[in-house]
This record gives structure tokens, sequence and C-alpha cells, in this order.
């Protein structure tokens, strides 16, 4: 029973520093994990499934808003960090009852800090970085410095990116209409896009783009963390709240394993309880 | 059992990984500005008005209590009018009868008729405001902006002023009626018998307008004070008298800076809308006012913080007047070589009247500069926001929960960004430039701020550009631009009272266009959103001048610029002339028309209805209509601050978001504004509220002037009140309106 209770407060323990809300003080600031439903950000077991539901978007926080030329608007589109644990091909998929969605997926170098310098970036609107940036171009790309990893940046004396940066734009989806112009030379296209430039995190993304629904899957996702930018893409439609899926289908050897574990667990448990 | 603890190590942290609930949500920390304490911000010096070698003003004390008195005197009206008859109530009006303008600044004149009410009965003169009259443009569905139309009226809610009429002379027989041609109203008539006319624009509070730098909704109360007018430099025939010795005396002209509330008190008292009959001079009026006791027939506390000592009263004793004159006070107050010199001749006379004195033709800088006095005493600085304890970042920590949740939907929905600073307004320009180093946390942090300069033109983002806009001036898209077109217009020497417009003339080279030279002053690299950027960019730009295009630098130095010294640019005059002769060009354009100046939030609970218009009775309907993204989208409205906010309409918790904001805005409330304490105590008034009857029969025979056809006045008193204040406290305005 003792060394029950104490295995059992060691774990807590390792559990909570796992789950640890960040408070953010970049330039954006992402989502905390602790507002993920249950707080949990990780895709922690093979085969698991994250979510953060009922979450506020705006109408035109990912592309679509006139004002910025099409780029995405850094204060009032929103960020969510997540963790993957396991090689495993894994779709974020977003719902919403606003029909005109988009998401981009970025590989980064730990977990998002966010940006912590300004990069003095400015889009063809007039508008500076974070409110107006990049939300299709590669890492190091214009709009994008800001919230590049300095390991990329090396070469660029005006700005060195920041520490826990963006690596590899992997891919976006738009449910809405295309915008040939962005603020910051690249376009948006309607429905899913691989964007990637290497096989580093991902062997391949695929994705669906339908009125109220986008995903994109990427196939074996890398052990990692990896950071989602959300919201409307119509300067028409209403604003609605949206639900964020981070999922992914476990091998079918991993499964077996993992019932087994607990099984075993259970009946030890048993066991002592009896002595 | 060791290898039972090992072994199971692993599956231990999963399960309780499963069992691990943490529930609490943690809000993102809000990005921008945090609000402060209003002690922190300097009231802007005006050097020459009581410092220096020279002063104008002598005695500061004396000179407040002429402003005071002067400020609630009713003698200073044509008929009956004080500047406090519309501005009495936290510095405001809330008065419900008779307080309807036919949207008095349309165009085309035409438009200028009463609407019906939201029943659809016709809302007429003399009509008494009820909580269903309100908002003046609902929606069916208020949160949702896509929900049709139910009702728009360009009627604004203001205060009912004079009977209007032309001037023909005071009074010689110590009435305080002038005596004026006095007819009923073409607009304000209940069948053929006048009523009161009423202002075309909500009455805004005087509490705390010392911080701005302009006044008036549309800015025309200019920030340098001539004398004579309200027009600062514009009025080129402005000017004061000095007398050089006893046998001559030259008219000279006034330059006063950071004195925008004595250009303001020079136009209601010659308006003929809210205090005079039309055609009434400043001497007149002078000659009018010193022939009377101060406050000659209303009570003035004995206890009153700044004429107590000068009433009439004693405890127990509640007398009219004061026991001094006009005179005495001008006298103590004012350097003696604006009164002393004692012949008549040089400054003009009535029609067969004896010619003014100095004292009566400098009498519009007496009554200007001792009002400005007296209002720069009440400043608000004592609500429980600012009283609150801090903690090290500077957030209030004796604010409710509901408090704080409404302080951080004020920062997330970008309400900061404009009703910025200690004031919580973009308008006090002055004051919050002198503080935007020593509180830097006022204005913004690293992931969000606002540029904070002496600049009077700044840039912002509109649906179809980037463009100039007058700093503290903003469209949100309260009504159509054709309703008012607000600091779009001109003043009567036909300049537009915009710096932006001024500004972009300048650069062209036209400089005879730039008539307030504030607009020399600014400085391209303090611009919000960059003007002129010399670099070339890899893709195409339309918004803003660059390297592409023949760009100089800014005239002005580079220190402490906002924006990335490569944005210290202008285009040149040549280019600029250009730009502005294309039709459509986007680089030129400015977001101007439909724009008014930021209202403070302070005391904002009592300070109802709200917008230029007073359209919106509640703070409730006032959040509804930011939560919506506004009513409009005009030209220049600033959509990317103003735009529908999914954390107040949305979100699951936006019910309980749009209470707490309400709750936050009632913090600013200073007690004493709420129960009339020192500063804020003053004399009895009566004030006209409506006239007996009703909007479709009143009673004839006013005897202001018995025989031209004038309803009967129906009026409230608000009595004196002492330096301890009221008993009961002021009431919000959309608690005083029949359901």
């Amino acid at each position: 029973m003792k060394q029950l209770s104490t295995t059992f407060k060691v774990s807590l323990a390792a559990a909570a520093l796992v789950i640890s809300s960040n408070a953010m003080a970049g330039l954006v600031s992402p989502t905390p994990g602790a507002n993920w439903d249950g707080g949990n950000n990780h895709l922690m077991m093979a085969g698991s499934t994250i979510s953060a539901s009922n979450q506020t978007a705006n109408r035109e926080s990912y592309t679509g808003n006139p004002s910025l030329d099409n780029a995405a608007w850094g204060h009032v589109g929103y960020w969510y960090t997540f963790m993957n644990h396991h090689a495993l091909d894994t779709t974020v998929s977003v719902d919403s009852a606003m029909s005109d969605l988009g998401m981009t997926v970025w590989r980064t170098n730990g977990e998002f800090d966010g940006g912590t310098q300004s990069s003095g970036e400015l889009s063809s609107a007039g508008v500076g970085i974070p409110h107006s940036f990049n939300q299709t171009g590669n890492a190091g790309d214009s709009g994008t410095k800001w919230m590049t990893d300095s390991s990329l940046m090396t070469a660029d004396p005006l700005n060195t990116g920041t520490a826990n940066g963006i690596l590899e734009t992997l891919g976006y989806v738009n449910s809405g209409a295309a915008q040939s112009i962005n603020g910051w030379g690249n376009s948006v296209g309607h429905g899913a896009f691989d964007t990637s430039l290497t096989n580093t995190y991902e062997t391949g993304v695929t994705g669906t783009a339908t009125a109220g629904h986008i995903d994109l899957t990427l196939s074996n996702l890398a052990n990692g963390w990896y950071v989602v930018f959300i919201g409307g893409t119509n300067h028409t439609q209403s604003s609605h709240n949206i639900n964020l899926t981070v999922s992914q289908v476990p091998a079918p050897a991993a499964v077996y394993l993992f019932g087994s574990a607990l099984v075993g667990l259970i009946s030890v448990g048993r066991k002592r309880n009896a002595a | 059992m060791f290898v039972h603890s090992k072994f199971n190590f692993l599956p231990f942290s999963l399960l309780a990984l499963f069992l691990l609930q943490v529930n609490s949500a943690v809000e993102a920390a809000a990005p921008g500005p945090i609000p402060i304490n209003l002690s922190t911000l300097p009231v802007p010096p005006t050097p020459g008005l009581s410092n220096g070698s020279d002063p104008i003003v002598i005695d500061l004390q004396k000179a407040i209590i002429l402003g005071k008195a002067l400020f609630w005197d009713t003698n200073v009206g044509s008929d009956g009018m004080a500047c406090a008859s519309c501005h009495f109530h936290a510095g405001a009006d809330v008065r419900v009868k008779n307080q309807i303008s036919p949207g008095g600044k349309s165009t085309p004149p035409q438009a200028q008729l009463f609407d019906n009410s939201t029943s659809g009965d016709l809302i007429n003169a003399n009509h008494i405001l009820k909580k269903s009259d309100f908002p003046f443009y609902q929606l069916q569905q208020p949160l949702d902006p896509n929900s049709p139309t139910i009702h728009n009226s360009d009627d604004v809610v203001s205060s009912a002023g004079s009977f209007g009429g032309q001037f023909k002379g005071i009074d010689l027989y110590g009435s305080n009626v002038d005596d004026c041609l006095r007819n009923a109203d073409p607009v304000f008539h209940v069948g053929s018998t006048g009523t009161r006319r009423v202002q075309p624009r909500n009455t805004p509070t005087v509490i705390n307008a010392v911080f701005n730098y302009r006044n008036f909704w549309d800015g025309r109360a200019n920030n340098i004070f001539n004398g004579s007018s309200p027009w600062g430099d514009r009025d080129t025939n402005a000017g004061i008298w000095v007398k050089i010795n006893g046998r001559r005396v030259i008219k000279k002209s006034l330059h006063l800076i950071n004195s925008s509330l004595a250009s303001q008190a020079l136009a209601p008292p010659l308006n003929s809308t809210e205090m005079s009959c039309a055609g009434r001079v400043f001497p007149a009026l002078g000659r009018k006012l010193l022939q009377k006791t101060p406050l000659q027939q209303q009570k003035v506390d004995f206890q009153d913080s700044v004429l107590g000592s000068l009433s009439n009263s004693s405890a127990g004793d509640i007398q009219p007047g004061l026991n001094t004159t006009y005179g005495a006070l001008i006298r103590a107050a004012f350097n003696r070589k604006y009164w002393s010199y004692r012949r008549r001749g040089p400054f003009g006379s009535a029609p067969n009247q004896l010619p003014y004195t100095q004292m009566e033709a400098n009498f519009s800088m007496f009554f200007g500069l001792a009002i400005q006095l007296y209002e720069s005493t009440l400043i608000s600085d004592q609500s429980r926001f600012d009283l609150s304890a801090r903690d090290e970042t500077g957030m209030p920590t004796q604010l409710t929960a509901s408090e704080m949740n409404g302080l951080e939907q004020f920062r997330l929905n970008q309400c900061a960004l404009c009703h910025i600073g200690p004031n919580f307004t973009a308008t006090s320009i002055a004051a919050n430039a002198a503080i935007a180093k020593t509180h830097p946390e006022a204005f913004g942090d690293a992931s969000s701020s606002i540029s904070t300069s002496s600049n009077v033109v700044n840039r912002i983002l509109t649906a179809r550009s980037v463009a100039m806009f007058d700093s503290g001036f903003a469209s949100t898209g309260v009504t159509e631009t054709t309703s008012d077109i607000g600091v779009g217009g001109t003043d009567p020497f036909g300049n537009p009272l915009s710096f932006s417009l001024q500004y972009i003339q300048h650069l062209t080279g036209n400089n005879t266009a730039v008539v307030d030279a504030d607009v020399f002053n600014v400085r391209s690299c303090d611009f919000q959103e960059a003007f002129a950027v010399n670099v070339t960019f890899p893709f195409p730009i339309t918004k803003f001048f660059t390297a592409a295009d023949d760009l100089i630098p800014q005239p002005q130095n580079t220190i402490d610029c906002y924006l990335q010294v490569n944005s210290a640019f202008l285009p040149s005059p040549s280019t600029a002339l250009a730009e502005l002769n294309k039709p459509n060009s986007l680089k030129l354009t400015t977001a101007v028309n439909g724009a008014f100046k930021i209202p403070s939030l302070r005391n904002i609970e009592l300070t109802g209805p709200y917008m230029h218009n007073g359209g919106l009775a509640s703070l409730e309907q006032v959040i509804e209509f930011y939560a919506r993204g506004g009513n409009f989208n005009p030209p220049a409205k600033q959509s990317v601050k103003v735009f529908p906010l999914a954390l107040l309409t949305s979100d699951t918790a936006a019910a309980q978001n749009r209470a707490d904001l309400i709750a936050f805005l009632k913090t600013l409330t200073d007690e004493r504004v709420k129960y009339e304490k020192a500063p804020f105590d003053h004399p009895e008034i009566k004030i006209p509220h409506g006239h007996v009857g009703d909007e479709f029969s009143v009673v004839n025979g006013n005897p202001i002037a018995a025989a031209s056809d004038l309803a009967e006045d129906e009026f409230i008193t608000i009595n004196a009140v002492g330096a301890s204040g009221r008993s009961t406290p002021l009431k919000a305005f959309d608690s005083l309106l029949a359901p």
C-alpha cells in the first residue's frame, strides 16, 4: 500500500510536469494547455485523441480580411500548441458553425513561444507583424520571420527569429474562397495543401475542406511539438466557436500491448488488496 | 514488492494521467495597454496664463471663483440658460423631456425631420424619452450584425437650450432676458407654438475635459485660445485689447496653447440653439453681467468649496447671490492692462448705447479663461479603479473578480487601444505624450502597443486602405456619414476642421492651406502604420509609399521614433501631388468623415445617453453595439479596431463577459462626482425641462416674450450642494426613463 501510494505521488508529479500550462508572454499568446479539454495537449499514448472544444474564433482571422490584404490576423485568431509522442498518422481537424474555416500546422523547436522579438516586417496592407502575418509562407519568408526558429535565421543580420520558433510549415487547409494575395507575397488556396519542403517531420500531408469542417492528416508525424493557427476565412460570415481535435490511429501491436499492461495492473491491485 | 513498484511505474503514471483532471481555465494573457491611475496624468501647461514675467491671470483662486460663478449663472443666457443648464449631472445632461433634435447635422438639410419612434408613433418636440425609444438603431438580434434592421433613426438626443431669435440688445432695465425678436422656431414647435431648440449632438461631460487636446465632438474648439473666438489662429480678426498707457490701447493677437476649454467656452454663449439670441456679441454679454450680482437668483451653499466664503448664506440660512461683483472679480483675477484703460472709443458700441469699455471689450477673454480655470479643477481621480492598490505589474488588486474579468475583457476586446491612457481616451494627446516614457505600460507592451506622441495626425487601417486620421478622433460606425460628418466638416472660414486634411495639403507643398501650426510638427516615423518606407518590397505595394517612389527624409529628427527609421520618410511634394490627383488613390486616403472625438470613459455610468447622437441609453446597449461591430460600415470606420467580437457574442461566457465589462466600467465612477462632493459641488440652478403639456399640445404665452408664441417652460430645480455633497447619489440616465 505504502509503495503504491508513493509511486502514485511520484507519477502524479511527473504527469503534472508534463501537462503544466504555459502562460506565454510572446508577441502572440498560444492557448495554454490547461484550456484544452481535460487540460491535455499531449498525444501521450499511441492512438489517443486530444481536443479543445468550444473555443472562441473570429470570422476572418485566418484570411479574408480586406483591411489586412487577406493576411492572417495574429492577435485575433487563436494558436494551439500540442506535443506528439508517437510517430503515427495524425489528423488535425476543426469543426464549426462557421462554414469558411482555415488553419495552418507548423513544426516548432520545442513548444512555440509566440515569437519574442519584433522583426519589423511590413505587409502590403501597411500592417506589421503579428497583427498581420503570413499564414502560408515557408519558415523564414516575409511575414514569418518573427515566428521562425533562430536556428534557421542565422543568415539574416536584421532578424534573429525566436528561441522556440517554427522549423517548417507543414500544410494548410481553407474551406473558404481562395485569395490570390495574402499581404506577404503568397496566396491562400481553397482546399488542403502540403507546403512541407522536407520529409523530416512527416511523410505526406493531405486533407479535406468542406463547409464547417476542415482537416489535415500528417502521415507518420514525428515526435515533438507543433503549433496550429485557426480562424475563419470570410469577412461576411458570422463568428462562431470552433472545436479542435487532434487524433491518431494507433498501430495494432501497440494497442494490444497497452491493453495487456492495463489488465496486468488491475489484477496486481486486486491481489494486494486481498492479502 | 520492489519488483512490483518498478514494473508498474510507467503504467501507474499513465493511469495517473487519466485520473488527473486539471479543470481550471487559464486565460492567455491579454496583450497591449493597461489602464492606469488618473493621478499620473498631468494637466498640459499653458505658458503665460498664470506664470512667467507678465501673466494674464494674477490671482488663480479669484479666477476660479469667477469661472464657477459664470458657469452656473443663468443670467449668461438670453433666456435663462447657463453653461450648467446642459452640464449639470456629472458634467453632462440627463433631462428626458424636449431633448430630441431631428438630425440637426444631417445632409441634405431637408433630411432634418423628426423620425417616428420604435412603435411607429410620431416623435416631436416636447417628447418625453422612454426606454423603448432606444437604441436609435436596432437589429432584430442585437448581437448579430447580419440580422435585419428594425429601427433606424437619425434623430439625436441632446440638450434643449434657447428659444433663439434675433438679438436687439441687453435689457436695460435689468431683466435677465435679452431684448430679441423672437418667433416660433420652424423646426422646434408644437402646433404653431415655439419650443426651445435642441442641439444636434449629445452633450459631453466637462469633467476631465481639461485633458482633451481639442474639444467639441468635431474638434472645432481649438487648442490655441485667441481671446475672442473659438477658432484659434484660423480667425485672423481675433485679438484682445491691451493698455499701453493712459491714452493708448492696442489690439493684439493672443496665442495660448493647451487652452481648448477657453476656446470652447466662447461658443455656446453666442449660439442661438444653446444659450443666446443670434447676433449677440461678447461685449454685450459683458455689459449685461457687469451690471448684475453673480448668481443673483441662485442660492449658494455657505460651504460651497469655491463660492462659500463669498455667499450670502450661513448655516441654516441659504441665500442667493454672491457679495461681490463680476467687475470686482475680474479686477482681482486679471492683469490690469486688460481692463484698466479708462477711455471708451476704440472698442465699438451697441446701437443707441454708450461705447464699450475695455473690460467689456475683453470680456470674452475673461470669460473663456475663467471657465477654463474652473473646469481645470474638475478632475475625477478618486474612482474605485484609481484608489485600488496595484500589484507589481500595475494591475489593480482591490476590485472584485467580476470587475477584474471586465478589465481583462476591456483589453482583450481592444477597447484599451482607443480608450487609452489614464483618461481613457486617445484625444488627450499632449497629456498622454507627457507620460508615454514614464508609464509605458499604459500604452502597450512588446506584442501590442499604440504610438503615443504629440502627433495630431496618425494612420489607421480602414476597409479600403491605410488612412490618415486625426489623433483621438475615430469612426466606429454609429451613424451614416450623411447624418453627421464630424471632424470632416469645415469652419466658418472654409477651412477643414481636420488636421489630416491640412497635413495632406502640406505634403503637396500647399502650406497656405495649413491653418493649425500643429500640422507642421507631425512626424511620419511616429505613425502607427507606416506611410513612406525607404525599402524595396518583394511583393506589390499599393497602400503606402516605398523606395519605388520618390521619397524625402522627414524634416524632423528621428529621436525615439515609434516605427523603424526606414519609415522616417515622406513622399516628395510632386509625388504627393501626383498621387492626390489620381482617381482612387490608396496612398493618401483619410478617415475623417464621420469621425468624432473619442470620449473619456470616466464616470461613464452617469453620463448617458451615449455616442455623439445620444442614441444608446444604457451601458448594456453600448457593449452590444461594440460586440456586434458597430451599426454601419462607413469608409472612415476603424475596421480593425471595431468588428464583431466573439468573446462578447458567441463565446460560451459571452453574457458573463459583457456583464463583467460593464462592472469594470462602473469602477471608473468617482464617488465625489456621484455625490457632488467638492470640487463637484455647485449653486442652485433652475433648468428648463420640457414645456407644459406634451408633444401634441403646449401652453402659449411664455413670459420671456409673451406676445411671441413661445411655449411655457417647465423647470427642474437642482438644489445647491456644498463641499460635503448631497445625500442621494446621482442616477444613471437609463434609470430615469419611463419604460
